[in-house]
């Protein structure tokens, strides 16, 4: 067995699609050294060792603010140095393989949309495959990767795997 | 003619009457600069060197903000006010607060299981403890209702601080700390401790039957 490395210069937007996981869960639990409520601003803004839960998906940083509108959650933005997103099935668990890493400088959710969107540096690793962009898309309803290297181009790297021939007896 | 009384009695009789003596005798020279404790101050004070010095029912005290405006009214069935060394307090039970501030400190009404006022360099401080419960006026807009083992109120910086295990409810969360500081700017200040982190729960129910995503049949509401 060999493993070797394929590397492309794709087009600046592609998709793939990620490995079935759970449903998506219907709350996000957001934990935080501290926090502040402007009722003005209908914002919530947590700091120090942050870390946002939605189902499987973990991420952290080291800012999140929650806006909202008309009593809902409508944005979520986590930043860091780098803001990291760990999704880790139960299938993930087995093969570290299976799970997806992805950093970039701010990490968007949108409830509504149930997307994510990585943004600046973004970084994304899945099965032996890493994408790396200006920005990246995730549809968490959908299980979707989208690249957007807006100005720059993006760069996929795919790891593959070649078995030689059986020999016939 | 104490004296001759004495003569009267009995060995034992002298000795309980004695006694009497020298309890009306304590009482009456109660103004010395250590304090006297008795059966009814251990009863009621929480500090160990304290006494009381007076009971009442139906009081009402009015804070006022250094600015003049009203900043809270409280509303207790029965108190006891009691002497400590340097300072004094009164303490109650179910007290019912209504808060008058500003903007985030308007329209909220508060109740607990007791509460204590203390007199520290002038200034007034009114503490709720047990089951304290913050509740918005109904029909105030993003209602919010707090839960917390201690609140205080501080009429000179307008504020409003929430300790202990602190729940805090608004839609769409639920959010748990250790402090809360609620501004008159309408601005609320969580904060942690080094083995609890400030928590939110965030329900997204709601919005993902108003925006479905592609995929997902149940959250649209269709028969499967």
């Amino acid at each position: 067995m060999h493993n070797g490395h394929l590397l492309l210069l794709a087009a600046s937007c592609l998709a793939l699609t990620a490995t079935a996981t759970a449903a998506p869960s219907d709350s996000i639990k957001i934990e935080g050294d501290s926090a502040i409520f402007d009722q003005d601003a209908n914002t919530i803004t947590y700091a120090g060792s942050v870390r946002a839960t939605l189902g499987d998906l973990s991420i952290s940083g080291n800012t999140l603010v929650v806006t909202l509108i008309n009593d809902a959650a409508d944005k979520i933005q986590t930043t860091g140095s780098p803001a990291r997103l760990l999704k880790q099935t139960a299938a993930a668990t087995k093969n570290a393989q299976d799970s997806l890493v992805a950093s970039a400088s701010s990490i968007v959710f949108m409830p509504s949309s149930q997307q994510l969107e990585l943004r600046g540096n973004a970084t994304l690793q899945q099965g032996g495959s890493t994408i790396e962009s200006e920005q990246i898309l995730y549809d968490v309803d959908a299980r979707q990767v989208r690249a957007d290297g807006k100005q720059d181009r993006v760069r996929m790297e795919f790891d593959v795997v070649t078995t030689p021939a059986t020999e016939e007896p | 003619m104490i004296v001759s009384a004495l003569r009267f009695l009995s060995a034992k009789r002298l000795l309980s009457g004695a006694l009497v003596l020298l309890g009306i005798a304590l009482l009456l020279v109660n103004t010395g600069n250590a304090p006297n404790r008795t059966k009814m101050e251990t009863l009621l004070s929480s500090e160990t060197n304290a006494r009381v010095v007076a009971t009442g029912a139906a009081m009402q005290v009015t804070e006022y903000s250094d600015s003049g405006s009203p900043f809270y009214a409280l509303q207790v069935q029965n108190w006891t006010q009691h002497q400590a060394d340097k300072h004094h307090y009164v303490d109650f039970r179910a007290p019912i607060v209504e808060l008058f501030g500003s903007d985030a400190l308007r329209s909220w009404r508060v109740s607990a299981q007791r509460g204590r006022i203390t007199q520290n360099a002038g200034e007034p401080n009114l503490e709720l403890m047990d089951n304290v419960q913050l509740r918005q006026a109904a029909g105030a807009a993003n209602s919010l209702h707090l839960r917390s083992d201690r609140l205080t109120m501080n009429a000179a910086a307008n504020t409003v601080t929430a300790r202990g295990h602190v729940v805090l409810d608004s839609q769409p969360m639920q959010t748990t700390a250790t402090t809360l500081i609620v501004y008159a700017n309408k601005v609320l200040e969580f904060s942690g401790s080094e083995d609890q982190q400030v928590v939110s729960n965030i329900r997204l129910g709601a919005q993902r039957l108003v925006n479905p995503g592609p995929n997902n049949a149940v959250d649209r509401g269709e028969d499967a």
